[in-house]
């Protein structure tokens, strides 16, 4: 009788244990899978983005005059751009001479400070439209936004959150200070920055500048934005006046020395020419100096901050840390406007030199006319992070 | 503006996640009552107690900078989950710890604590830069562990009765219960901010 009874309560010590290892086994499980279950979810998503891009519009050294549209297809095709003053009569015609995937169509002979409407069509039907406006010619105020570093690192970022904020919103341009994309040789993280960014790219055309991460590998940003076409040495860099304000923007997704060397005389020739406008904007991606990852940056300390004090540049703006920064670096104000939608710093040590960080997503709108420019950094709830005006 | 090191509070929930997993494993594995690879056991009872301590001041030291500073109230809704989840899980990693230990543990935490806040705020302000550059954090914090372990077998061999909490300690008590509950909540906050911070979004902003 004892037996028996001893030989069930070793079975139900057996059973019981077999209760307990499912049960741990499936706690275990329910631990380890939300995380990469989410990867993989959000992967998935994000390479579904379509191949199809609606157009962009962006410009080389003279915005008030020339500008370039482009777009992207899934095939080799022929597009044709239509484009005029009036919404309803486009009167002006471009055919494109060779099919192709990435198209890039130049549109010149524009007039200064005119409103344009364009539209493309493949095969007969209407494939995407948009609207920019040219530069002007005299000093009239207009208003430009800032942001950097959209890629989507771990996770989805919040780039499309950036771009809800903007969608509607009326900018001569938005400024783009490089990591658009988290991999530069990858065709499906531009297809997805193009798919997000399409909202506001509709109305407002895309000053890029060229990130570390955009210019991975065998980089494809130059196959999608050509501002630097005609550089030597493959180099992204180009500048353009808008109203009272010369913009420059440099190749420097790192900083190195040999990408100081190929570009400090024409840094230096173009802040020459463009001592006649009040302010100078200079953009390129690594910062100085800066109180996130990567800190400080000798070489562009020693060999172009000095420039940039010598022709009076006004700001320098930088992306690469992901977060929002604004400092003195001597007389010269930094910003560094990483909030755009990557996965922001985890850790800050803000210097002696910064007067306002935020670790939060963000943007930035920039408002100037003859003698002032006023920065203002959004939350994108629209929160204001940071109001500061410089005069001449 | 003064130069001084602190860590995002985003930063702080990821890591929390991979902390609160972990613990959540070794308490649901029940490993402490197995009585083979006593040293082991030891051992790791010992790093993690130390691991969770000092990721609690850290965790403590963020979520109270963020709300000492008047730019984290920016962008509330997207910041405050975090830094609240960072104090909860500051609290209960720090101060339960001391807490539910007798009192002689405040003698070799506390220490320990501000030993590790002052190598992490002081002498190694740029800490990141300095695990990128030269993994130099990582030996700093191996050596600190090194110290709480000597010292902690130091205090052992001197028959000192103060090794009575675990870490991992399970007992089905109707009070542990609760905090088994606790412990999963918190588990489950912590990772949906953090899916949610991944996506741009937060615990009070879903869209």
């Amino acid at each position: 009788m004892n037996g028996i009874l001893s030989k069930a309560n070793i079975t139900t010590q057996g059973e019981n244990r077999q209760k307990t290892i499912i049960i741990k086994s499936v706690l275990i499980i329910i631990l380890l899978i939300p995380i990469p279950i989410y990867f993989l979810v959000v992967n998935l998503i994000y390479l579904q983005a379509p191949v199809e891009n609606q157009p962009w519009v962006s410009w080389f050294d003279d915005p008030h005059q020339r500008v370039y549209v482009s777009w992207e297809t899934e095939e080799d095709t022929i597009g044709v751009i239509y484009y005029g003053t009036d919404y309803n009569n486009l009167s002006l015609e471009i055919t494109e001479v060779s099919a192709k995937r990435i198209h890039h169509v130049i549109l010149e002979k524009l007039t200064a400070n005119t409103k344009y409407y364009y539209e493309i069509n493949i095969g007969g039907e209407i494939f995407g439209e948009g609207e920019f406006k040219t530069a002007p010619l005299s000093i009239v105020p207009f208003k430009w936004v800032m942001i950097s570093d959209t890629q989507r690192m771990l996770g989805s970022g919040h780039h499309w959150r950036t771009a809800k904020a903007l969608k509607g919103k009326n900018y001569s341009f938005i400024a783009n200070i490089g990591d658009l994309v988290e991999s530069g040789n990858w065709k499906e993280e531009f297809h997805s920055f193009f798919h997000i960014a399409s909202s506001y790219l509709k109305k407002i055309p895309i000053v890029p500048v060229i990130g570390n991460h955009d210019s991975y590998g065998t980089s494809l940003f130059q196959d999608y934005f050509i501002n630097g076409m005609n550089n030597p040495h493959d180099l992204f860099y180009y500048s353009f006046n808008w109203s009272s304000v010369h913009f420059q923007i440099c190749h420097f997704p790192y900083g190195t020395e040999s990408e100081i060397e190929l570009q400090v005389d024409w840094i230096r020739n173009d802040l020459e020419n463009s001592l006649i406008l009040p302010f100078r904007i200079v953009m390129f991606h690594v910062p100085i100096i800066g109180g996130g990852f990567y800190g400080y940056n000798e070489n562009l300390d020693t060999h172009i901050l000095p420039i940039l004090k010598e022709y009076n540049v006004t700001a320098v703006i930088h992306g690469h840390e992901h977060h929002y920064e604004r400092g003195l670096m001597g007389d010269t104000m930094y910003m560094i406007l990483g909030g755009g939608g990557g996965t922001l710093d985890p850790g800050l040590r803000p210097g002696e030199n910064t007067e306002c960080f935020a670790v939060t997503p963000s943007y930035t709108e920039v408002y100037a006319d003859s003698s002032t420019l006023n920065l203002k950094t959004f939350t994108l709830t629209g929160e204001l992070i940071d109001d500061y005006t410089l005069y001449i | 503006m003064s130069a001084f090191f602190f860590f995002t509070p985003t930063a702080v929930v990821y890591f929390s996640v991979l902390f609160q997993t972990l613990y959540l494993i070794l308490y649901t594995l029940d490993l402490m009552k197995n009585r083979r690879f006593q040293f082991l056991k030891w051992l790791m009872n010992n790093i993690l107690i130390l691991s969770y301590f000092l990721f609690g001041v850290l965790c403590l030291y963020t979520g109270i900078i963020m709300l000492s500073m008047s730019w984290s109230y920016i962008d509330w809704r997207y910041q405050l989950p975090s830094v609240i989840l960072a104090l909860i899980t500051g609290t209960y990693y720090t101060i339960a710890i001391i807490l539910r230990s007798k009192a002689f543990h405040v003698l070799y935490f506390l220490p320990s604590a501000c030993i590790f806040v002052f190598l992490f705020i002081m002498i190694f302000p740029g800490i990141i830069r300095a695990l990128w550059m030269g993994l130099i954090g990582i030996i700093t914090l191996l050596l600190v562990q090194l110290f709480f372990l000597l010292y902690r077998y130091y205090v052992q061999k001197s028959n000192i009765h103060w090794l009575n909490y675990r870490l991992f300690k399970k007992n089905y008590t109707f009070r542990n219960k609760y905090w088994t509950l606790f412990n999963w909540i918190l588990w489950a906050l912590i990772v949906t901010e953090s899916i949610l911070k991944l996506s741009g979004l937060s615990l009070f902003i879903w869209w």
